[in-house]
């Protein structure tokens, strides 16, 4: 255990270019994971990026065996998941195609069966599963910036016909929007974000950095450009205290990511000024409202003697 | 369960007017034929839904399709509108297929198909009519601005331009995508229960917008249980289920030179 000020603890590691590597690498992850995440949770196609994540996996230890960079076999494993789904949804709305969620999970225990027969350790399998950003190496950090770039560039670009394609598919389709290729660039940048985020928190818990701060996100945002900023705010935040912490304690970085990130979640659904459960609860009951003026007048009017208008004696 | 089952239903829209070959096919403003489904087939999957409908509609007509829940009014306008993939058969707009022709076509959804929690304002929803006129790489351009704030305004729901979509009412929401189709400068409408759950005033504007449309040489065509005075139809009935007589009578009586005839063999389950 350290024994120092705050401020020794947020920047004492700074000198520390592993810890730096990692900050990078987590922020730009972050970034980019909550804007993908943000069309991931307003389509509803979770389970397409869940199957990306576990079709990763297999490449990711056959890059580990034969000693090339985990990303680089991240990448070539993604990549090619997303086109062979590409393939078996040609002709119909990719997320209509549940199934392939189901499918695509059987990769990862592909890569459970190489493994088994390999004489990988704990610690590296470990790596793997949950992530360790302190691990990070400097070509990491350089192939994440530039797919992360190219992804948010990408995104930036298309980015009112995503949220067309998003939200009336039908009425997008129907003006010419060529909407399957959207969706086909989709599954690509969701492959990519993938792969970038599996050396933060783990290829087992990509899927919760793409996800938890975009749903936290949409409890706060009502309009998407927010939605996207709020999402990825949060999951730097979440990803920086996890660093930290993970630099100080010696805990799971990847782990501590993920819980920190979900405490968020459940926090804003009970408290979200809006939609938190808790305070419109509250709102519901506080007196201010029956003093303002409604938008609405009630006027009752009766046909029947026998029923009395409320509140009549 | 046995083939014919699935035997498809047939409508006929002939139009009693002669062939006017001679317009040149590029000129949309002389084009006499907007819409033309010549032999379309429909099916979801094996499941056939219409087939061999035939229709050539001229420009400046209001068509009703009607039928009831099922009978494939939805099918027939998602077909126009490039949804659903034809198993048989061409749909032509202004002489052209009309894949070539989405910029020139609004659909506006029935309102179950619509996602009303998506984090866009009424303005962005209408401003998405603007995308395809303008390029879909395009910025918007002051013009688009001004096509939106007109398109807002003549549905009456400018106020509501910065509400998250789903904060409006069922018919402010019908409104909203009505405006968008608006914003849009079509040639072909396609609205699918656009007079489903609103009110007497909607009702009225939509009505009027119809006729507005008509005037300006636009084709209009709405799935519907309400049939438009004065304008044409297409009759959808289920395979084994009465007709409806009246509607081919009424519009006989009518002289009008449009008219629909519908053999029936929508499916029955
Ligand atoms: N996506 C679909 N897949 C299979 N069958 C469908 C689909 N959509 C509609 N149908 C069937 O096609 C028929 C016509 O449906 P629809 O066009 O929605 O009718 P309507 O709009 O007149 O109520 C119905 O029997 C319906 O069950
Ligand atoms: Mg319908």
């Amino acid at each position: 255990m350290h024994s120092m000020s705050i401020t020794g603890a947020l920047t004492d590691p700074l000198s520390n270019s592993a810890f730096v590597r990692a900050l990078v690498d987590v922020s730009v992850v972050a970034v980019v994971a909550g804007v993908i995440g943000t069309f991931i949770v307003l389509r509803g196609t979770g389970f397409l990026g869940d199957a990306l994540a576990h079709s990763i996996f297999p490449g990711v230890v056959v890059a580990f065996l034969i000693g090339a960079n985990l990303l680089l076999g991240a990448l070539v494993a993604g990549l090619s998941a997303a086109t062979v789904m590409a393939l078996l949804t040609a002709n119909q709305r990719v997320r209509d195609n549940t199934a392939i969620g189901v499918i695509f999970t059987a990769a990862f225990a592909l890569g459970v069966v190489i493994l088994s027969r390999s004489d990988i350790t704990s610690g590296n399998l470990e790596e793997i599963l949950f992530g360790d950003p302190l691990s990070a190496h400097a070509t990491d950090v350089v192939l994440t910036l530039t797919i992360g770039v190219a992804v948010l560039g990408a995104v930036a670009a298309l980015w009112r016909l995503f949220v067309m394609a998003a939200f009336d598919p039908n009425g997008a389709r129907a003006m010419g929007l060529p909407v399957l290729a959207l969706d086909l660039l989709l599954l690509a940048l969701t492959a990519l974000t993938v792969v970038v985020a599996f050396k933060a928190v783990g290829d087992i818990l990509v899927i919760s950095l793409l996800i938890t701060p975009a749903a936290t996100a949409r409890l706060f945002a009502d309009r998407l450009l927010p939605m996207a900023a709020l999402a990825s705010a949060l999951g730097v935040a979440a990803g920086l205290a996890g660093v930290y912490l993970g630099y100080h304690t010696g805990v799971s970085a990847g782990g501590t990511i993920v819980l920190i990130s979900t405490a968020a979640f459940f926090a804003s659904w009970l408290f979200a000024p809006r939609h938190g459960i808790l305070v419109a609860g509250l709102a519901r009951r506080d007196r201010a409202l029956l003093r303002a003026r409604p938008e609405a007048e009630a006027e009752i009017i009766l046909a029947s003697p026998e029923i009395r208008a409320p509140h009549e004696a | 369960m046995p083939a014919n089952d699935a035997a498809p239903g047939r409508a006929v829209l002939p139009t009693g007017r002669p062939a006017l070959a001679t317009q040149p096919a590029r000129d949309l403003a002389l084009h006499e034929s907007c819409l033309v489904l010549d032999d379309v087939t429909v099916a979801y999957g094996r499941r056939v839904i219409l087939s061999h409908v035939d229709a050539d509609i001229p420009r400046s007509q209001v068509v009703s399709i009607i039928g009831a829940n099922g009978s494939g009014k939805s099918t027939l306008l998602k077909a126009i509108a490039g949804l659903v993939p034809l198993a048989g058969g061409a749909i032509r707009c202004f002489g052209e297929p009309i894949d070539r022709m989405r910029r020139h076509v609004a659909y506006v959804p029935q309102r179950e198909d619509v996602d009303w929690s998506f984090p866009v304002s009424v303005r962005d929803v209408v401003m998405m009519g603007r995308y395809p006129l303008r390029g879909w790489l395009r910025r918007s351009a002051p013009d688009d601005e001004r096509a939106v704030a007109r398109a807002l305004d003549e549905l009456a729901i400018a106020d509501l331009a910065s509400k998250q979509i789903g904060e409006l009412s069922g018919g402010q929401q019908r409104r909203a995508f009505i405006a968008r189709a608006i914003a849009q400068e079509p040639d072909v409408i396609l609205l699918d229960e656009p007079m489903a759950g609103i009110d007497e005033q909607t009702h009225d504007r939509i009505l009027a917008l119809f006729g507005e449309w008509r005037a300006a040489g636009k084709v209009v065509l709405q799935a519907t249980h309400t049939h438009v005075h004065g304008g044409s139809m297409i009759v959808l009935r289920r395979r084994g289920e009465p007709g409806s007589a009246e509607h081919a009578e009424h519009l006989g009586a009518e002289g009008g030179e449009h008219h629909a005839q519908h053999e029936h063999h929508g499916r029955a389950d």
